[in-house]
């Protein structure tokens, strides 16, 4: 340490502290940095403590992943999913499709040639702005961000697609709804959401 | 003297078990058991969707079905005799060591020598030439760099293995494995020698890319080493000689150091005998197989020049002092 920190002030250097201390610690024989806290214990117990560890979670399983097709994560309700829109609200404005970014929605006339917006979901970025600007709250939103296209064209919705409601996207219709819990002796766990009975 | 029965035990070992069929199965199962037990380490599930009620079993099998249908692309760069046929002489020769293995006390293994774990030693070290050969044919820089880690690790790893099994036939006096496992019925081969145990067993780890010593096929580094520009079937059959070999090698540290089938001492004639004996057998190997696997999730990967400096100096010097240690036992002659 007094070798390094002399060199330096004899060369008249300006090193950090801190990198002065990692260059003290380079052991020449060994061509390793010494550690800043040394282990104290034995390789022999470290190897153990590791094997104990690992033998442990074998023996008392604690998965943290949720087990997907069957248990979907529940997203919080601002979360912006799948969304549509209600033919029968909207007024036909375009302000949506001015606002869009990514220019993911179009205009086209429904069968009473009134103007209605269109949707590909290829393009769109779930940011929302359709339907903050809406001034009639058409879109119908949800949380659902799993939807599944076998084929680009199926992202391209016509009015009679897009007007349908959100949860047609839906994949896993069938799965348990789960919300993480803290639990104390586990860090987290999912728990089951109970159906909510007004919906 | 070749009899009806000699001859049907001898199908029976070259085909059920310890041959072809238990290879197949416990292939399947070690590598299904290796990633649950990664998994449940590391907190996750593991392979589930094949067959969900025995917690994904079958996902090998599905795999093997896959690697069946894929198709086997030949480099056209590559060396095409020796790219096709290292993985078949590396398969033929992991596995030909079990034809002098003996299974129960009183039935011969199919091919009889009085000194076989020289030849059964002999044997194992032949199929990593083949597979120092795969990365050459395939013309490719991750195959030629797994190779040659493969070469170095081979080398620093199997002579300390010879040399702590060969300080176990010093203790017995013998190098006939029916002779060395009647020789463990009071004391096993592990409390003997303990030190030849653990440098046979790191040995193992290294001979067959487990971790912490899987470095000649590093899949962060080097793609899959020797193996990386094999496909389809080629590949599984690739991908199966790690585990091979992981199964031959715990078959001999099982009769070595665990005492093959003790406690069983050859009560029972015929096919029971056999039966007994291959259940005591297997699942004695099962076992070592698991904790060999086992240690994928515990321990991280090596750096080669590490691996070299261990092999080299602890584990060699360890399997020296394996011998004296042995020297020693047979001068106070327990057994």
């Amino acid at each position: 340490m007094s070798n390094v920190k002399s060199l330096i002030s004899k060369l008249g250097l300006d090193i950090d502290e801190e990198v002065i201390d990692v260059i003290s610690r380079y052991d020449e024989k060994s061509r390793r940095y010494k550690p800043k806290y040394p282990e104290k214990r034995s390789d022999v117990a470290r190897n153990i403590e590791a094997i104990a560890t690992g033998l442990k979670y074998v023996v008392k399983p604690m998965r943290l992943t949720v087990d997907y097709p069957n248990q979907v994560l529940e997203q919080p309700k601002w979360y912006r999913g799948m969304f549509s829109v209600k033919d029968d609200v909207c007024i036909g404005c375009s302000l949506c499709d001015i606002v869009c970014p990514s220019d993911a929605i179009r205009m086209t006339l429904n069968k009473d040639k009134k103007k209605r917006p269109v949707i590909n979901w290829g393009r769109c970025i779930f940011c929302y702005y359709c339907v903050d600007i809406c001034p009639v709250e058409a879109f119908d939103t949800s949380t659902i961000h799993d939807a599944v296209f076998t084929r680009f064209e199926d992202m391209l919705t016509t009015l009679n697609e897009f007007t349908r409601p959100p949860s047609v996207y839906d994949p896993n219709k069938s799965a348990v709804r789960v919300k993480v819990v803290f639990d104390e002796n586990r860090g987290f766990v999912y728990k089951p959401i109970k159906p909510d009975k007004n919906n | 003297m070749l009899s009806i029965e000699k001859l049907i035990f001898d199908i029976i070992h070259t085909i059920i078990f310890p041959g072809l069929i238990a290879v197949t199965l416990l292939l399947l199962l070690i590598i299904w058991a290796e990633r649950k037990l990664a998994a449940l380490v590391q907190l996750r599930y593991g392979p589930l969707y094949v067959s969900r009620r025995i917690g994904g079993a079958l996902q090998m099998v599905a795999d093997l079905l896959r690697f069946l249908t894929q198709e086997v692309i030949l480099p056209r760069r590559a060396d095409a005799i020796a790219f096709l046929f290292a993985p078949v002489l590396a398969m033929i020769f992991a596995i030909i060591p079990v034809m002098f293995i003996p299974i129960a006390p009183n039935m011969y293994p199919p091919i009889y020598v009085s000194s076989n774990l020289l030849v059964v030693l002999a044997l194992l070290t032949l199929a990593p030439i083949y597979v120092i050969l795969m990365g050459w044919a395939s013309d490719n820089k991750f195959a030629f760099v797994g190779s040659l880690r493969e070469a170095f690790l081979i080398i620093s790893y199997e002579i300390p293995f010879i040399i702590s099994l060969l300080s176990m036939a010093i203790i017995f006096g013998s190098l006939d494995l029916v002779e060395i496992v009647s020789k463990q019925a009071l004391v096993p081969g592990l409390i003997l020698n303990p030190i030849a145990a653990i440098v046979a067993f790191i040995a193992i780890l290294r001979v067959t890319s487990r971790f912490p010593f899987e470095i000649s096929e590093a899949e962060s580094e080097i793609v899959a080493g020797p193996y990386t520009e094999y496909s389809g079937l080629m590949f599984g059959a690739s991908m199966g000689i790690p585990y091979i070999k992981l199964y031959v090698y715990s078959l001999v540290f099982t009769h070595v150091f665990l005492g093959g089938w003790l406690p069983y001492t050859g009560g029972f004639e015929g096919i029971v005998g056999f039966i007994v004996a291959g259940v005591i057998v297997l699942i004695k190997v099962i076992a070592v197989m698991m904790v060999s696997v086992f240690l994928r999730a515990i321990y991280p990967r090596l750096r080669l020049d590490q691996a070299l400096v261990f092999g080299w100096s602890t584990i060699l010097a360890l399997s020296i002092v394996s011998v004296i240690w042995s020297i020693i036992v047979a001068y106070i002659n327990p057994i």
